[in-house]
């Protein structure tokens, strides 16, 4: 399965709110078709939130399968004050997490500046990312942290704003930043640029 | 959203048969997992009838005195009953998570007490202070439990109830510091405070190396101090609690 582009579905994490978590509640209580349209609402941005953070389409299939499990047997706990997205990220961070340790194929932020080169870096470039291929940035994002993995995808992925990447993951705005600030400083060292490979 | 930027990285679309498969399986798994299972035919069993009309009888009338303890705020000869009875109920809640649940409840309930008294009774308030301490380390204790469970939903469920509580209790608690009596301000300021403090604080769930990407190089200690994902309570004062004055 290729990446490709396509119209922009991405759900605000404003937006939506309370018919997402009125849907939940009904799920909550039994209703499997309510649980069905959230699935419907929410499978596409999952499979973003998890496709850059594995090496392979076979293990993001697997981890999406996870995430809606997951969710499906929590559901009926759903605290409607919480945003459900904000709940639905945490189920497939977890998830991400949890299948990482057990495949121990995540390498530590210590680890990605130890990287020849990581000493050598100037001035992060976020525009480095849409310049590379995008299998070498899925690559290089495997060897970030999870949080810095889920904030670059949120980020240059979803397209979500700094304060809702806050909101979503549970953290200051001017933390969000700093982590994304250093999440492209290591994937610079992390990614050949062109001229470097010409 | 001012900032927000279009797609750097390209976006990657899932396959129509796996999403169409993986729906089609959700919806067999929601069919058993959402439905309520049947209760047992406890009550149906005749033998049991003689001995469930003894503990109903009992039930009516300690539920009398109970229901009258139930509005009793700090301070007030009725509200220990209150607080046993709340005690027992937590007790007889055997489920991590719904006790959990309920432990936040009788913090939220504090809380209220705290709230009624500051307008209503200003001297009891220490006492109400203490009160809302005493169950905010209960609660704080359940949470932290759980969020050492090794099932990612138990944890999930954990993390959820205590954001929604910190959210809740830092709220109240600003608008409720000024109408306390001095003697009552410092415990609150010092809940208010570790709250502001835990905010930045990593969740449990996160792996402990580096999670937060401050590009730390030193290795951390061998044993870190553990970071409390709660709501911490402030040391009790020396106000007794009512059932030991009355």
């Amino acid at each position: 399965m290729t990446p490709n582009r396509q119209k922009d579905d991405t759900v605000r994490p404003g937006g939506a709110t309370e018919e997402d978590a009125s849907l939940a509640v009904r799920a909550g209580k039994g209703d499997a078709a309510a649980f069905g349209a959230l699935y419907d609402r929410h499978v596409g941005a999952v499979y973003r939130y998890v496709y850059y953070r594995v090496r392979n389409d076979a293990d993001a299939e697997d981890l999406v399968s996870d995430v809606f499990m997951r969710a499906l047997r929590a559901i009926p706990r759903y605290e409607p004050r919480q945003a459900f997205l904000a709940w639905l990220y945490r189920i497939a961070r977890n998830a991400v997490i949890d299948r990482a340790r057990r495949s121990r194929v995540q390498i530590s932020f210590e680890d990605a500046l130890a990287h020849p080169g990581a000493d050598q870096v100037v001035e992060p470039d976020a525009g480095l990312l849409a310049l590379s291929d995008k299998e070498t940035v899925r690559q290089a994002l495997t060897r970030l942290t999870p949080l810095q993995q889920e904030i670059i995808v949120l980020r240059f992925v979803e397209g979500y704003s700094t304060e809702e990447i806050a909101s979503l993951v549970g953290r200051r705005e001017g933390t969000v930043r700093g982590i994304q600030f250093r999440a492209l400083e290591a994937l610079r060292s992390l990614i050949p640029s062109r001229e470097a490979l010409a | 959203m001012s900032d927000r930027r279009p797609h750097m990285l390209e976006r990657p679309v899932i396959r129509e048969k796996f999403r169409t498969q993986l729906r089609s399986r959700l919806m067999t798994e929601a069919a058993v997992v959402l439905t309520p299972r049947r209760r047992t035919a406890f009550f149906a069993q005749l033998w049991l009838r003689p001995a469930l009309a003894a503990v109903l009888i009992g039930v009516l009338v300690v539920g009398g005195a109970t229901n009258a303890a139930a509005s009793s705020q700090p301070g007030e000869p009725l509200y220990g009953l209150k607080r046993v009875s709340e005690d027992v109920q937590v007790a007889l809640t055997f489920d991590d998570v719904a006790r959990m649940q309920l432990l936040s409840d009788l913090t939220d309930r504090r809380l209220d007490e705290l709230a009624k008294i500051a307008g209503e009774n200003p001297s009891a308030a220490p006492t109400a202070t203490a009160e809302y301490a005493d169950a905010v380390e209960r609660f704080a204790n359940a949470v932290d439990k759980l969020r050492d469970a090794d099932a990612a939903d138990t944890r999930d469920a954990a993390q959820a109830v205590a954001d929604a509580a910190r959210e809740k209790h830092i709220a109240v608690l600003d608008a409720l510091k000024e109408k306390l009596p001095d003697s009552a301000r410092p415990s609150i300021d010092r809940v208010i405070e570790r709250e502001n403090q835990r905010e930045g604080a990593a969740p449990a769930d996160q792996p402990k190396q580096n999670e937060d990407g401050q590009g730390r190089t030193t290795p951390r200690p061998a044993n870190p101090t553990p970071q409390r994902a709660t709501i911490r309570p402030t040391p009790r004062p020396a106000t007794p609690r009512p059932t030991e004055r009355n």
